[in-house]
């Protein structure tokens, strides 16, 4: 029977495809690394555990045999023998796994689907979707101690949570369905495919935001934390404390606008110097290049200053102090 | 010149003790050191948070007037503390400062406690001062770790604490530098600060006054009268002019400016403890104070002295853009007249009473 024969070819390969796989996944991880420039930044960008896996007997034998697609060469032809799938958070982020994908030189690539061209040609279509690569190596391999031939071929999926969500939910029920999904089925499913590209969108936006504001705010810490080192003549601490009082109390200034502040501070207040150095020893906020920002603010206009602080009031004690301001 | 009371720094300290009068015993001796003290790191910023808080910007302590003078005086033993070659002068005069303390403490009512005197410089002019506190000593707790457990441990001489009733401080800041180290110095080339809790409250006379009149020689200064008028005017003119105040929160103003003037029985007043009470919400409060501030009205507690607007104080009188006039006693003010509702053309007014024939 040429089921038997298949999975008995099958079961021979089966080590050399899970090899494959771990390959697979190891190379694109690799150059997300290098990319990213950290493997931490790599564990926030894929949100599942990549694991290879290997097509099951039963699917692989419908496949070959019963379903509607013609096959020259039934065993060959199958390209996800072994798959491994990507997940990431925000559909922009896509682009990262194609290009790790792509880039590398071990195997020859096609791209079998696309959803980004898919959304372009079919517009009013609100399907399944994901990236699709099929891999095909280059050179035989050794991976994991089993040697891979040249020719293996691997699938790659990359999607986003949501399109996952949507792909484990609607597509492996209707598409593998053994009856006729009628039309308010795909309808339904439809729907829930246009609101997750909504969501998406809506998400993308915001983290873009999140991220502009970010980057202001982070480009404010390294121009304060520059003037505390000039004004103490040593470098500040910046813990947590200082990115959390700087959040609440940068509000969009810009750094220029900023050291004016602190210079016109330090112009009346020439002690200033002095007092941080005395009191960083044993006042955490003095450590803080943040501390700078407060004490401008404070001697700027001292209630709205006092009713922002988000910590304990008695924290920020030390502060008044310095400025000769009683606070109550 | 306002007092800056930032960047403080002290050049000597010294501790000593003083007790209260028992009736049933003699008189026991003040408890004098002969050693000056050093605070240093979080002990110098701890007390330094302290001072701030009684003298800083927006404290309740007081500008005073320098009554005696005299070489026995507190102002010029004070005066010579600024001037003291070695250690064992200040020490000497400390002590006769500390003993003056005790014997200003004439009423059996009166504790005894701790007699801090100091000197020291401040403000970003480092203008030169001293300072005496005499603090009460008090009981607390300590935490303790007793085999591997969290316990209480009394502490029986805890001093100057943040309970601020307990402490009481007197300062003299030299404004003009002497041309002569010799010579007795002039009141006006100081200014006096006071900071006594029992000044703000309306207690009794003798015993309330012992530190800024008898010890310290000090009394309300002749300005009080004219900085309170100051004070009604101004938040008057504030509470008029501010655009953030519709007509009834207006009225309710006006009315606790009489509460906060008249009626409220402390004898200090200040613009941010009259913000603090009747003011809602930072930007109210900002605006206020920079008000007060562009008026250049002191940023510190000023005595109560009504005696220049005592008839105002009589009565309130509301006047509408129509010619209409309504006038009440300033006394239970906000009861007697409510604003109900106001449009743009009428405004809905709630009178007490009836009309009277």
């Amino acid at each position: 029977m040429p089921e038997k024969a298949l999975i008995e070819r099958y079961e021979r390969d089966k080590p050399a495809l899970r090899a494959m796989g771990a390959y697979v996944r190891d190379r694109v991880v690799d150059n997300l690394e290098r990319r990213l420039g950290s493997a931490k930044k790599v564990r926030q960008l894929l949100r599942l555990a990549v694991e290879p896996r290997l097509k099951d007997d039963q699917s692989l034998i419908e496949k070959a045999f019963f379903r509607d697609k013609d096959y020259a060469d039934p065993y060959d032809d199958i390209t996800d023998k072994v798959g491994v799938r990507f997940v990431v958070l925000l559909s922009k982020e896509i682009a990262l796994l194609n290009e790790a994908v792509e880039r590398e030189p071990s195997w020859a690539y096609t791209k079998d689907r696309d959803f980004t061209e898919e959304r372009k040609h079919a517009p009013l279509i609100f399907d399944y979707q994901s990236d699709h690569y099929v891999v095909r190596l280059r050179t035989t391999i050794a991976g994991g101690g089993i040697e891979i031939p040249a020719g293996t071929v691997c699938e790659i999926q990359i999607r986003t949570l949501l399109q996952h969500a949507y792909s484990e939910l609607a597509h492996d029920t209707v598409y593998k369905a053994p009856i006729e999904a009628g039309t308010e089925v795909h309808r339904a499913f439809a729907r829930s495919m246009a609101l997750i590209e909504t969501a998406d969108a809506q998400l993308n936006a915001a983290a873009e935001r999140v991220r502009e504001a970010t980057v202001a705010v982070d480009t404010l810490g390294e121009t304060l934390a520059e003037k505390y080192k000039e004004v103490v003549g040593v470098a500040s601490e910046d813990s947590r404390m200082n990115r959390l009082v700087l959040r609440v109390y940068s509000d969009g200034i810009t750094g220029e606008a900023l050291l004016a502040r602190v210079d016109r501070l330090l112009k009346s207040r020439p002690y200033l110097s002095r007092e941080l150095n005395e009191r960083r020893k044993h006042d955490i906020l003095c450590r803080q290049s943040a501390v700078l920002l407060v004490l401008s603010e404070l001697h700027h206009d001292r209630h709205a200053a006092k009713a922002r602080w988000p910590m304990q009031p008695r924290s920020l004690d030390g502060a008044f102090s310095i400025l000769g301001i009683s606070r109550d | 010149m306002a007092l800056d009371f930032a960047n403080v720094q002290i050049s000597r300290l010294i501790v000593h003790e003083i007790y209260g009068r028992d009736p049933a015993r003699a008189n026991r001796a003040p408890s004098l050191s002969d050693q000056c003290s050093t605070v240093a790191d979080k002990a110098r910023a701890t007390f330094v948070d302290r001072l701030t808080k009684a003298l800083g910007t927006d404290s309740h302590c007081t500008e005073m007037e320098i009554a005696e003078d005299g070489p026995t005086s507190t102002f010029q033993l004070s005066a010579k503390l600024l001037e003291c070659a070695s250690d064992r002068d200040f020490v000497e005069i400390s002590g006769t400062i500390a003993t003056a303390l005790q014997r200003a403490q004439t009423s059996a009512l009166i504790p005894g406690g701790v007699v801090i005197v100091f000197n020291g410089t401040a403000g970003s002019n480092d203008q030169r001062f001293a300072a005496v506190i005499k603090a009460e000593v008090q009981e607390g707790f300590q935490k303790r770790i007793e085999q591997g457990h969290l316990t209480l441990q009394l502490v029986q001489d805890l001093f100057l604490t943040p309970q601020q009733k307990l402490y009481k401080i007197g300062l003299f800041v030299e404004q003009t530098p002497s041309e002569s180290k010799d010579d007795p110095r002039q009141v006006r080339e100081f200014q006096a600060y006071v900071y006594d809790s029992n000044m703000v409250a309306h207690e009794t006379a003798g015993a309330a006054k012992y530190f800024a009149e008898a010890f310290l020689g000090c009394v309300v200064p002749k300005t009080a009268k004219h900085l309170t008028q100051k004070f009604y005017r101004y938040t008057k003119e504030f509470i008029n002019e501010h655009p953030d105040f519709d007509d009834a929160r207006k009225v309710d103003l006006i009315g606790a400016l009489y509460t906060y003037l008249k009626v409220a029985q402390t004898r200090t007043i200040s613009a941010v403890e009259f913000a603090g009470s009747y003011l809602k919400g930072a930007k109210e409060k900002s605006a206020y104070t920079a008000y007060m501030g562009d008026r250049e009205f002191p940023t510190i507690a000023v005595p109560k002295d009504l005696a220049l607007i005592t008839q105002q104080l009589k009565r309130v009188k509301l006047r509408f853009t129509s010619d209409v006039s309504i006038s009440a006693p300033a006394d239970g003010f906000s009861e007697k007249i409510k604003v109900e509702r106001e449009t743009r053309e009428f405004t809905y007014l709630r009178v007490q009473g009836q009309i009277r024939k």
